[in-house]
């Protein structure tokens, strides 16, 4: 939307292999990607530079999704990434504390690239 | 499946609705018949024909066409569509009906229901129900299977993810094992109906709204114009017509293209 270059997601999961697959589907939708391992690590990565979306799991050692989402919407510009949660939990309760906290959307794992592409859309992120 | 097996399902399928199938696509219906050919003890898809060329069971017929129309479906998976319904059709339709607080929306070729609790939703979320308002969304289709289906607004954790923001699924819906159910408060606000888009629609009324999308592309074009020709008679002053986006179609007057990218047709 603003800027120029591609628009940037930061792809937050403790897995790998999650990581790996998440990031190929968003970088077809048009992103360029960052990684990180856990909350803490997500949150250095937004310092230097917000990304327009950050894609999050829920539970990651050191520090967890629901903690991150806090910390960030506090920053300086962090209202601004949209954020969707990518998570094994997928109960009513842990929605509603996702969307109460700043979340914007919510994937229940197991994803596909068309779960991704729709949520980034519903989120505003693409078309 | 051989020529003349595929001719005699091709035949039935136009017959019945419209839809038109061509040779390259008898991987795919051999593949929807097979179960249907097991279910009826036909051992396989020649005997099932033989068996429908004879005077076949109704109900055989039926899953036939179930079988041949089973199409997937989301909630609302394009933004630009939910978003122009949200902001400018629903309020535009708020605002001219708002003397009788009285709104008709035919959601023709529904499906699994999706996209008709989608709308009940929309005007859930605005408020228009506590309004006192009587909104009736009507859904209609042939595919009985799916309007069973439909009726029991019970959806897996992949179709909630289709096109359903998710501040919708934890407001409407109650999670049971790894689906979802929709609320009875929704359920209750849409009426599905078996009908067939051959025939005629006189019974169900007036529509202020009426959606068709990504249906009428797959009918010759001498049935897409009867067919659009209903859907004008059944249509209110000032109505919208919904179409799918990329469908290229002549849509008579007195409907106008509105919103050309989403499909979106207003009549005068």
């Amino acid at each position: 939307m603003d800027g120029e270059g591609p628009r940037t997601c930061l792809i937050v999961d403790d897995s790998k292999i999650v990581r790996k697959l998440a990031r190929r589907i968003v970088e077809d939708l048009g992103f360029s990607c960052i990684e990180a391992e856990n909350g803490l690590q997500a949150l250095q990565a937004c310092e230097p530079i917000m990304p327009d979306a950050v894609l999050l799991d829920w539970i990651m050692p050191v520090m967890g999704g629901f903690e991150f989402v806090k910390t960030l919407r506090a920053m300086p510009g962090g209202n601004r990434p949209k954020i969707i949660f990518c998570t094994t939990e997928n109960d009513v309760a842990h929605i509603r504390q996702a969307l109460d906290v700043g979340a914007d959307e919510y994937i229940m794992k197991p994803f596909d690239g068309e779960i991704i592409a729709g949520k980034f859309e519903l989120a505003g992120l693409t078309a | 499946m051989n020529t003349s097996d595929f001719e005699f399902l091709r035949a039935m399928l136009e017959s019945r609705t419209g839809f038109v199938v061509t040779q390259d696509k008898s991987f795919l219906l051999e593949s929807r018949l097979l179960p249907v050919a097991k279910k009826w003890k036909c051992g396989d898809i020649s005997s099932l024909v033989i068996t429908l060329r004879g005077l076949a069971d109704p109900l055989l017929q039926q899953d036939v066409i179930d079988a041949l129309t089973m199409n997937e479906t989301s909630f609302l998976r394009d933004s630009k569509l939910f978003r122009n319904l949200n902001e400018k059709v629903i309020p535009d339709l708020v605002k001219a009906r708002s003397g009788q607080k009285r709104l008709r929306v035919w959601c023709a070729a529904c499906s699994s229901g999706q996209e008709a609790y989608m709308l009940a939703m929309m005007f859930k979320a605005k408020g228009i129900y506590a309004q006192n308002w009587q909104i009736e969304i009507v859904a209609t289709d042939i595919n009985v299977a799916q309007l069973e289906r439909a009726r029991l607004g019970f959806f897996t954790q992949f179709e909630v993810q289709r096109g359903l923001p998710v501040r919708y699924l934890v407001d409407n819906f109650v999670k049971e094992g790894n689906n979802w159910r929709l609320s009875d408060d929704i359920k209750s606000k849409v009426t599905f109906q078996d009908f067939n888009l051959l025939n005629a629609a006189v019974n169900l009324g007036a529509f202020d709204l009426i959606l068709c999308r990504n249906v009428l592309s797959g009918c010759q074009s001498s049935v897409q114009k009867d067919i659009l020709a209903r859907i004008v008679r059944q249509s209110q002053p000032k109505g919208y017509l919904l179409l799918g986006p990329s469908e290229k179609l002549d849509v008579p007057p007195p409907f106008q293209a509105y919103i050309p990218e989403i499909g979106l047709y207003k009549r005068s």
